[in-house]
């Protein structure tokens, strides 16, 4: 997890989770959000790895970027599935609604930079087998 | 709820919102782990209430509407329209005010010994409580469905052609038979009791008991449906019948619901109300009160954050 992406908006998300009279309802939201937050914090490092195996050539890097890849797809498919549940079992409605649709559109984009780390580490394994570093060159 | 003493909520208030929170009301005392937001005593209106109260050619039209069961006032000053052809649904926590709101409508709180309504109600346009308003003529315009079925101990066909006989509205029994088929037609009772007519209306279930009620009432050609709770005693399958009906009804009449359900607001009402300790918070589009409450109460209850 990271602690300056978290604390962000950490505050009012928490206000956003909790207070029902039910309280297994704050605590499926807030594990929802916790979930988010960690598929977040794999996925700001999948971004830095890429780059930094970018900047320094390194292929152990970008193939360490490649090996946790399934594990964000991972992520994202068990946050789709405690969605679905939270929503089918809670029926959450107004801000409750639209915060689980919002971490769901948001885990959608980060899988989706998650794929895009993984293409930069791809790209990076091909080139460096095919020639030289660009800024090196 | 208790009243709440002014020493109370100044205490909680503070003294800049003290003065504004006891005109309110309101006990905005944090009680347990009950969720109270912090902007409530500057959020809640002293008169009136957030949304759109008012319609084009409304049925209905309440201005200050205040119920007192003698010195207790259980409505507060609440100014709401009902519109033509249209549910509006009632809801907020027990004791509220939505159930005694709904009977001012057709006048209910009279049977109620130490009730006294204060404000205007008018039906198209005429004032209900009028002194020399005929009450009974009156409920024929408005019928009326409860939360328990309660036909009449007779047959399926007595319970539907029982009031059109009183109000004699029909003039031959041909005509009363088409009626009584009519009735039961528009509430979706027709195909499952057409072969047992004559047979005892109580040996029903409780999801027909309660269309053969809301058939009963559609005899008399109301103008007006109040509902209350009419779903609280069925089954899911009884409830979807009977919601799917009022969805029917609303092509001709206007629908008044008072439920707990606020899935099922949400699925009929194409406007919300939300009560709050007598007072009318919120109304609103359907569409919009359950994705944009205006008011925090209105969210925090829809949300299921206090009760």
């Amino acid at each position: 997890m990271d602690g300056q992406w978290h604390g962000l908006n950490g505050s009012r998300l928490q206000s956003m989770v909790e207070g029902h009279t039910a309280r297994s309802f704050d605590g499926a939201l807030s594990s929802l959000h916790v979930h988010v937050i960690e598929i977040g914090g794999l996925v700001l490092d999948q971004v830095r790895e890429a780059s930094r195996a970018y900047t320094e050539w390194d292929a152990q890097c970008a193939e360490g970027v490649i090996e946790r890849e399934p594990a964000v797809n991972a992520y994202d498919a068990r946050l789709g599935e405690e969605q679905l549940t939270l929503i089918a079992r809670r029926q959450p409605v107004a801000s409750d609604l639209k915060a689980v649709i919002a971490m769901s559109r948001a885990v959608a984009e980060l899988e989706r930079i998650g794929d895009h780390a993984r293409n930069l580490a791809r790209h990076l394994l091909s080139i460096r087998t095919a020639g030289t570093h660009p800024a090196a060159g | 709820m208790p009243e709440p003493r002014r020493a109370d909520v100044s205490a909680a208030g503070g003294s800049t919102s003290g003065k504004h929170a006891s005109e309110s009301g309101l006990d905005l005392k944090p009680s347990g782990r009950v969720h109270v937001p912090s902007s409530l005593e500057e959020a809640l209106p002293t008169e009136g209430s957030v949304g759109n109260a008012f319609v084009d050619d409304p049925v209905f039209s309440c201005r200050d509407v205040s119920v007192f069961y003698g010195e207790k006032e259980a409505v507060r000053k609440v100014t709401l329209d009902i519109g033509r052809r249209q549910v509006l649904a009632a809801i907020g926590p027990s004791g509220c005010g939505k159930s005694t709101f709904l009977r001012c409508l057709n006048r209910m709180n009279d049977t109620i010994p130490g009730a006294r309504v204060t404000g205007t109600v008018t039906l198209d346009g005429q004032d209900i409580y009028e002194k020399r308003r005929d009450v009974a003529q009156l409920r024929a315009r408005i019928g009326m469905v409860f939360q328990k079925p309660n036909p009449f101990p007779k047959s399926i066909y007595e319970n539907v052609a029982y009031g059109p006989r009183i109000h004699r509205l029909t003039r031959s029994r041909a005509d009363l038979d088409e009626l009584v088929c009519t009735s039961l037609q528009r509430a979706g009772l027709w195909n499952e009791v057409k072969d047992r007519l004559h047979t005892l209306a109580t040996g029903m279930s409780g999801g027909q008991q309660q269309r053969l009620c809301i058939a009963r009432t559609l005899a008399v050609q109301p103008e007006v449906i109040l509902m209350d709770e009419p779903c609280s005693a069925l089954d899911p399958i009884a409830t979807a019948h009977i919601e799917d009906l009022i969805d029917d009804l609303r092509a001709s009449l206007a629908i008044v619901i008072v439920t707990h359900s606020m899935q099922q607001a949400a699925r009929v009402s194409q406007r919300t109300a939300y009560f709050h300790m007598g007072r009318l918070i919120e109304v609103g589009d359907t569409d919009d009160v359950f994705t944009n409450p205006q008011h925090r109460l209105t969210e925090d209850y829809i949300t299921g954050r206090f009760g």
